[in-house]
This record gives structure tokens, sequence and C-alpha cells, in this order.
């Protein structure tokens, strides 16, 4: 059975919010998006515990604190940690995605240029964690 | 009361007399000759040589002093009184590890004299004050001394002020170290710029392709074209910078030297290129095992045969890959018969930024990592070409 997903988006920039609800509603996707402009409203969010997502996109790059630093202190929640976290991110730093994947992460994608490439790669995100069985607390 | 003659010859006789009483008369002396020669050189030659090594030890500009077994301080010549700023009577009698060590000085003066005790000869590197209490470092090198029974009465110890050279290595580390530093933020710092600098990019790509979208059959053709020529560019300018990027990383990492097999790399790296069908890749030697970074020789070889691809005219196109082997390095070469480049750019093409064809997939940067990366392995790159005819590039990789 395919999940209708609960996905905490935390990114700074707004067009990149338009593009991933415009994909979403392209694609006639029936998951719903949660918005965070940075890390401390996410985890504002992430505070009402039974109401929290099924899984985050997080982007690195942003104000306060970063993506690496949310991820950290998202690992150390009892239970923050079972949320599947996949990166989405500009950086195709070696860095940055070894460090991600240390602290654990269940994805990094890297944002295409095109905007056809972005839509394919969230596609085929969305699809893939709607038939996974999550923890659910 | 014997007395000496020198003759005439050189001999030197040792004369001797006994006077002869015989009842109480004096009867005349006996005289009795020695030939002395032989002693008396060799007792004059131990005094010359005495001299020799005296006159020696005074003058060399190497610190001298002798210690006995407790490491009291016997003597020491004026090289030492300079270096170390003590005058002899200052420093007879002392021990040289309380005067002038510093930290664990004293250690490493014991274990030393342990080792000079056990009859064994040794050399270390020591930190010291000296008078006027300036931090030194001296060059040790000491041996035992014995007595006549052949016991180790003491040693001596030879001294090299070595500051300025310790200050010059000092100074290299520091400046190595700052150079990590500022090679690794400037890594950073390029990953930044990329990243900013692609964002805005993908937002006006999106943002394209929405206006696009919602006015489906209301655009004319001239504002479709236009619109292709937006993404073209923008995805050019998103190809410089991820090859800005590539450039300045090239060196910026030192990943450890691996074999590479590059017949392997070569041949995989064919199938995932795009070739079109007119044109034919032949490796026509079995390329070697090399050193080097895998990543970075992939790069290389991708770089110059997609250039080849990319500037062949002919109908039947032809890249040769080929492999000579020199005594330190392999030489490669790869030769298409494309469009050629003009004797006076040979050089330019390896320089940043200077695509002789500015087209939609060139930035310049390509040829410009290639000889990074050739240089990174020790190798030297050169080219042959005649227009319209066709090009060669060579290059070496020390083996």
């Amino acid at each position: 059975m395919i999940k209708k997903l609960k996905i905490l988006l935390i990114e700074d920039d707004m067009i990149e919010i338009m593009k991933l609800n415009r994909t979403i509603s392209t694609l006639k996707l029936d998951h719903k998006i949660i918005e965070a402009n940075n890390g401390e409203e996410a985890l504002q969010i992430l505070e009402q515990k039974d109401n929290l997502p099924d899984i985050i996109l997080l982007d690195l790059n942003m104000p306060k604190i970063n993506g690496i630093e949310f991820l950290n202190i998202l690992k150390k929640d009892a239970v923050l940690k079972y949320i599947p976290t996949i990166i989405l991110t500009t950086s195709n730093n070696q860095k940055d995605l070894l460090e991600c994947y240390k602290t654990g992460v269940a994805g990094y994608i890297i944002k295409p240029l095109k905007y056809e490439d972005y839509v394919s790669k969230i596609e085929k995100l969305l699809a893939y964690w709607s038939v996974n069985e999550l923890i659910v607390v | 009361m014997a007395d000496e003659l020198v003759m005439t010859n050189g001999k030197i006789l040792e004369r001797d007399f006994i006077p002869i009483v015989e009842d109480d008369k004096y009867k005349g002396h006996l005289w009795a000759y020695r030939d002395v020669t032989l002693n008396k050189t060799y007792s004059k030659s131990l005094e010359k040589q005495k001299q020799k090594y005296y006159s020696i030890i005074a003058n060399m500009n190497l610190g001298l002093v002798e210690v006995n077994n407790n490491d009291e301080i016997l003597m020491v010549n004026q090289s030492f009184e300079d270096i170390s700023g003590y005058s002899a009577h200052e420093l007879i009698g002392k021990k040289g590890g309380q005067v002038f060590a510093v930290e664990n000085g004293v250690e490493t003066i014991v274990q030393e004299n342990e080792k000079r005790k056990k009859g064994q000869s040794n050399s270390y590197e020591l930190k010291v004050k000296n008078k006027a209490g300036e931090i030194r470092y001296w060059l040790i090198s000491g041996a035992p001394n014995y007595n006549l029974e052949g016991e180790v009465v003491g040693s001596i110890g030879i001294h090299l002020d070595i500051t300025e050279l310790k200050s010059l290595e000092f100074q290299k580390e520091k400046l190595l170290e700052k150079l990590e530093k500022s090679n690794d933020e400037l890594q950073e710092y390029a990953h930044i710029v990329s990243h900013d600098l692609k964002s805005p990019l993908r937002s006006i790509y999106a943002l394209v392709s929405w206006l696009k979208e919602d006015n489906k059959g209301k655009l004319d053709d001239i504002s479709l074209q236009n619109f292709a020529h937006i993404e073209t560019t923008l995805e050019k300018m998103e190809q410089l910078i991820t090859d800005v990027l590539n450039y300045s990383s090239v060196g910026a990492d030192n990943t450890e030297k691996v074999n590479v097999n590059l017949n392997s790399l070569v041949n995989e790296l064919l199938t995932m290129l795009y070739v079109p069908e007119n044109i034919e890749i032949k490796i026509s030697n079995s390329l070697p095992v090399v050193k080097g970074d895998k990543t970075k020789l992939q790069q290389l070889f991708q770089n110059l045969i997609s250039n080849a691809v990319k500037f062949i005219d002919k109908e039947i196109g032809s890249i040769i890959i080929d492999v000579e082997d020199l005594k330190s390095h392999y030489k490669f070469s790869i030769q298409d018969n494309g469009i050629g480049i003009d004797k006076k750019f040979h050089d330019k093409i390896f320089k940043i930024f200077h695509a002789l064809n500015k087209s939609k997939d060139s930035t310049g940067v390509g040829l410009s990592i290639v000889k990074k990366i050739v240089n990174l392995h020790e190798g030297e790159i050169w080219l042959n070409s005649e227009p319209n005819v066709g090009t060669s590039f060579y290059f070496t990789l020390k083996k």
C-alpha cells in the first residue's frame, strides 16, 4: 500500500520550497508538506511529539544552525533520531557527504540544475519512502 | 752528569764519565758514549704531536668539554666558552647538565652519559640555556674517555651550536602548517562559492520551466527559442562553475597514491563516454599500471578523449591511444584526426580560460586540469598538431 507521507522540508530558499510543492502537485501525489525555513524553526515543529513527520528533507547550507549541526541535534534525540532524514543539497563536497553518512542519513541527493531532473529525482525519492515501513513513535 | 753532543751527521750522543781512582790516585776518566738519537726524536715528535692537537682543540670552532664520570666539567676549550657564554673557571667542577639543561635536558644528558660509560660514542641534539639565558640548540657528539688501565673515567663531548639551523627548521614546519591550512580554507571557500553561485542558476531554471509550463500553447516560436537560449546559458554557467571547482580541487587534497590499472580504467571510461558511431577509438598497446590518484587519472583520460571526440570533423573519425615505456616514466599518446590546433596556440591551450572554440560544451578549463594532473604525477604534457589533419597529445606519468 502506498502511504501518504508527512514530509518536513527544512529549506531557506523560497524557490526551492516552491519547487517541491509544485513537483508534488504536478505529480498529483497526496503527501503533506510541512515547511521550516531554518533549523530552529524545524526544532520547534519537532517539539510536537504527537505530530511528527514521516521523513525529513534537509538542506545543508542554512543560516544559524546549518544542516550538519541540525542533523547532530536530531541524532542525539531519543525519538527524533528514528525519522529518516534525506539531505537535499547543492554541495557535492566529499567532506560533507562523509560527515552526513557518518552522523546518519537516509539519503543524500544533489539538487540538479534542470527542473525536469529535479522532478524525476523527487518522484523516485517519494515513491521509495511511500513503500517503506516506518517506525511510528 | 751526562751531557749531549750533537754530531755533525745529526746523531745525538749522550756522554757519561766515571773518574778512575786507583790507590787514592786519580788515573783519569772512563768516557762512555751512547747513541740516543732515536729516543730524542721520539720525545720531540711526541711534544710536537701534543702541540698540534692542543692547537686544534684551542682553535677549532667546536666547543669541547671533558667531564668525569659524575658529569663534572674538567676542561673546556675557548670555543665552548664562546658558545656557552661562561668562562672556563666558572664551569670547571660544575655539572654540565645542571648548568645548561632546560626541560627534559637533564634526563637526556644522564641517559647519553650512561651510554658513554658503556663505551658507546653517540650524537644527539640538546636544547640548552646559555649564560645570557637564551635558548640555544646544540648538537653534541660524545665519546668515552679512558685511563691507562682502559677504564672509562669520563667523556669528551664536541658541541656544535645549531640554533640557526634549528630555527630554520621550525620556520619551515610553521610555514608548511600555514600552507596546509590556507589550502584547506581555499578548498572550503571554493565549495561555498560554487554552492552560492549554483543556487540562483537552479532557481532561474525552475522559474523558466514554470513560465513555459504555465503558458503552454500561448508562446510563439521565438519566445520558446529564447527560453531555450536561457536554459543553455544556464547549463554553460553551471558547467563553468563545476569546472572551476574541479580545477581548484586538483592538487588541493593529497590523497595517497595507489596502483592504478590504466587498461581497465580507460576501457571502463570508454563505455561511459558518449562516442558517436562514426568515431573509432583504438588502444594499440596494453596500458600499464601506474602509481597515482585514480579519480584524477580518470579525469585526465576523460578530458583528453572527450576533447578528441569533440573536435573530430571527419566522416570517419579515429582516436588512437598508445603508450611507450621510457626509463622512469610512461609516455602516453592520444591521437585524433580532428580539426587540429594552430601552432601559435600550443602553449596557450593549457592555460585556464583559453578555450579556442567558445562552444556550448567547452569552458576552457579542461586542458588546464589535464596539465595540473599530469604535473601532479611528475610528468609533462605537449602536443603535435596540424590544422585540418589532427592532433596528438603526449604526456608522461612517473612509474
